[in-house]
């Protein structure tokens, strides 16, 4: 019965595909803990409240587009907090040295490309694991942080670098609209660019991309580039919000960005998952954060819980890939 | 002692994902033998070996070890009774030392679990001297060549008091000389009442140190004979049987030259190999595994590169360029391990379908996925895919669908040589038949083929030429409707030469 059931598929599904959430589990997971902490807190739906969840998870969110479309091309970047770092304290010594904020910013975002490219390359040109490769990096760039700062924080960086971090559009911040900005063009770009399906492909099979005349090893170094400039942004914005550059800035967010693609569905072999997952995965991790600190547990908690969440999430989406 | 057999083998059966590839084999042993097992590429010899190793596990049917039935079988247990497999991989740890590697898992501890090396290394070296084999118990097996690594699994099977080695293809990958130490090594295992099945497409060596020979042909023991009982005409003739050959390809009208391979080398695959590939003809690639026909068609494809020669495309020179401009010029490569290199087992039937085409589906940087999937259906009716639609991924779909999905891949772009790589491998009968007729249309269209099989049948059926590779060489390039499989086998096995 080869043509007995034509699939309904017509231009909506293109749209429908754009929003097919894949991970309903961890969706329903996040539901069931907003009703909870919203009945033990009851100001964790206050207005002022949701505006600092999101104000806090967008750094993190943006951080972590550029990873998921670096992991479902099947690679990996460990260095992403030390390019923070790195991105920030570059920025925060221009600053100081009266460089007008425009070249900062865009000084630090050309820096986050080139850490990128230099990632890129190392994992397309060598046969050495991604993973330990950008550990070396991470580990170099952790340093450079330090030697350009001495390890002292740059603080006090102006009121006009501020408005990156802490700028408001009416009622919403500025930080907010530009995750959701970050976070549409990573969704458009995997959904209907080349360059998606190449990264999709790359990371499905990369032997069968490379069979089907794709250069795979420019692709890669593209999707490293593309996650190193969303980590260069999200040192600026983050340094701008604290209005402080030190070289542990961004500490902790290359683990934090790597646990939210995976919490949202993309395995670590890649090829699967897209920016809805990931976007679940950061607002669990950004809730559980808030809501305990609602409830008054002690920080060191969350990260017990948070390591929880991403182990629970990892083993619902391997029994559900193994179910299908 | 009575000299019963040491292994009786009666009526073993066994089937793979409900396909039987072993109906009823019987064998028996005689103690301090050789008994060689020969046939084609998929007779039934791997899994027969397998099974007698404990790796797989038997349908039906009866194994005996001196009289003794043996009920279930894992590869610990076949050691346990004496069964040593060396297999064409070695099974060698590379980092240790020789005398580590025949001891391994039984090695001398003393007080604490402290390695007693001297004893260790004693105890290697007296098995190396009973088998008057002149190497190092100290040496690093990394540091050994393919004959001397053989040498130390023979020694180690010896050390675990086999009683019967089995060998696949141990001469695959030896110098003359080492062959000749290996069947020295042979004599001297009968010596000690050891008995040797020895697996090998090599006839010669056969006649050469084996006692007995069971010919096997899908899946059945064809005959068992004395190996002065037998000629090596005979036993190619039984290799082949006695077939009727049916739906042949019909006489090509030979049109334009597509694709001239002059003298082609490739580094440690083959050598000198020179064709000429017309439109509308299917070249088969015939040779026995690890002859190079894979090796040659990988080159053609541009994935490999070439050592000496010249890869010549409608005059183009095309040796020594990459991947990209043999596509761009016309020429594709169809792997034959669909799933692992073929298909992006994540993506979608339209996905797959148009990856190797993406510039006929996009607009600048956008993809049109409309059209995309109008693409994929026009395959998918085509070719009569079954799949619930464009959009399902391709992990879902059946062995032979999955096959159709990547064949439109190379379809849709329109090219003019196929290279396919044992195209199909693994899929039904049904399957096969509606490739084949994907093959045909495709002559019908002036392209040309490139085909490697070990699929004997389909060779025949589907070659206008069949190019016999042999040890990297071209053997012979035959007509495929003037020869016969006795002839083609005797070409890849070298008991005929050019």
């Amino acid at each position: 019965m080869p043509s007995a059931q034509p699939a309904p598929d017509r231009a909506p599904r293109a749209l429908r595909g754009m929003f097919d959430v894949q991970q309903w589990g961890i969706v329903f997971v996040l539901i069931a803990l907003v009703i909870v902490i919203s009945i033990a807190a009851p100001v964790f739906l206050s207005a002022r409240n949701i505006r600092n969840v999101l104000q806090q998870v967008s750094t993190l969110g943006i951080l972590s587009m550029g990873a998921t479309v670096l992991m479902i091309s099947g690679g990996i970047d460990l260095s992403v907090g030390s390019a923070m770092s790195t991105v920030g304290v570059v920025a925060g010594t221009m600053l100081k040295a009266g460089i007008p904020v425009e070249i900062a910013v865009l000084a630090g975002l050309v820096l986050g490309c080139v850490i990128g490219s230099v990632n890129g390359m190392l994992a397309a040109f060598t046969k050495a694991h991604p993973f330990i490769l950008t550990l070396g990096t991470m580990t170099i760039l952790q340093g450079v942080a330090i030697i350009i700062t001495q390890g002292y924080p740059i603080n006090d960086l102006g009121a006009r670098y501020a408005v990156l971090g802490g700028g408001l559009v009416g009622p919403v911040p500025l930080i907010v609209i530009l995750f959701f900005l970050v976070m549409i063009v990573c969704g458009l770009l995997l959904r209907f660019l080349r360059v998606g399906r190449i990264a999709y492909a790359i990371g499905g099979n990369e032997y069968t991309a490379y069979l089907a005349g794709i250069p795979v090893k420019g692709y890669k170094i593209l999707f490293y580039v593309i996650c190193g400039f969303f980590a260069g942004l999200a040192g600026l914005v983050l340094s701008s919000r604290i209005s402080s550059a030190m070289p542990s800035l961004g500490a902790g967010f290359e683990m934090n960005s790597i646990g939210a693609a995976v919490i949202g569905g993309i395995p670590l072999t890649g090829g699967r998952g897209n920016v809805w997952g990931t976007l679940t995965g950061v607002l669990l991790l950004g809730i559980i954060n808030n809501g305990l600190n609602l409830l008054h547990v002690d920080a060191s908690w969350q990260y017990v819980v948070t390591g929880l969440v991403i182990i629970v999430a990892v083993i619902i989406h391997e029994r559900r890939q193994k179910k299908r | 002692m009575a000299a019963g057999p040491v292994l009786q083998i009666r009526g073993i059966r066994k089937s793979f994902s409900g396909v039987e590839v072993l109906h009823g084999v019987d064998l028996d042993l005689a103690p301090a033998s050789v008994h060689a097992i020969v046939g084609e590429n998929g007779a039934g010899k791997s899994t027969l070996i397998k099974i007698l190793s404990g790796v797989h596990r038997r349908d039906g049917g009866e194994i005996r070890v001196d009289g003794v039935p043996v009920e279930v079988l894992s590869p610990r247990l076949a050691q346990g009774m004496g069964v040593v497999t060396i297999y064409q991989e070695r099974n060698l740890v590379p980092h240790l030392s020789v005398g580590e590697n025949i001891l391994l898992g039984d090695v001398p501890t003393g007080l604490l679990s402290v390695v007693q090396w001297k004893r260790l290394f004693g105890h290697a070296a007296e098995i190396l001297r009973n088998l008057n084999l002149d190497l190092d118990p100290r040496a690093l097996v990394a540091s050994l060549g393919a004959g001397e690594q053989q040498a130390v699994e023979i020694a180690k099977a010896l050390y675990k008091k086999a009683r019967i080695v089995i060998m696949d293809e141990p001469t695959a990958s030896l110098s003359s000389a080492e062959i000749d130490n290996l069947f020295r090594l042979i004599t001297q295992l009968q010596a000690e009442r050891v008995s040797v099945i020895y697996i090998s497409h090599r006839l010669d060596e056969i006649f050469q140190i084996a006692d007995r020979v069971t010919v096997l042909r899908d899946g059945r023991e064809v005959i068992t004979r004395p190996i002065g009982e037998i000629t090596k005409e005979e036993l190619v003739k039984a290799m082949v049987g006695e077939q009727v050959d049916t739906t042949r390809l019909g006489a090509v009208a030979e049109g334009e030259t597509l694709l001239e391979l002059k003298g082609l080398s490739v580094t440690g695959a083959c050598h000198d190999v020179s064709l000429t590939l017309q439109r509308g003809v299917v070249i088969g690639l015939a040779g026995t595994l690890g002859s190079g026909r894979t090796q040659l068609l990988r080159a053609v494809a541009g994935i490999d590169p070439v050592e000496r020669g010249s890869i010549l495309f409608q005059g183009h020179e095309l040796a020594g360029r990459g991947l990209r401009e043999f596509i761009r010029r016309g020429i594709c490569f169809v792997p034959g391990e669909r799933d692992t290199r073929g298909l992006v087992l994540s993506m979608s039937v339209a996905g797959n379908t148009t990856l190797a085409n993406l510039d006929a589906v996009t607009h600048g940087p956008m993809m049109d996925l409309p059209l995309e999937r109008r693409i994929a259906r026009q395959y998918m009716e085509a070719l009569a895919i079954q799949a619930r639609g464009p959009q399902q991924e391709v992990q879902y779909l059946s062995g032979g669908n999955r096959q159709k999905v990547m064949l439109s891949k190379w379809l849709c772009l329109g090219l003019e040589v196929f290279l396919l790589d044992e195209p199909t491998q693994g899929v039904d009968v049904g399957a096969r038949e509606e490739i084949h007729r994907i093959m045909k249309k495709l002559l019908d269209e002036g392209k040309g083929i490139l085909m490697v099989s070990s699929d004997l049948d389909e060779l025949m059926n589907m070659s206008h030429r069949i190019a016999v590779m042999r040890e990297g060489q071209l053997a012979a390039v035959l007509e495929a409707r003037k020869t016969n499989r006795q002839e083609v086998l005797s070409y890849a096995i070298g008991t005929a030469r050019p």
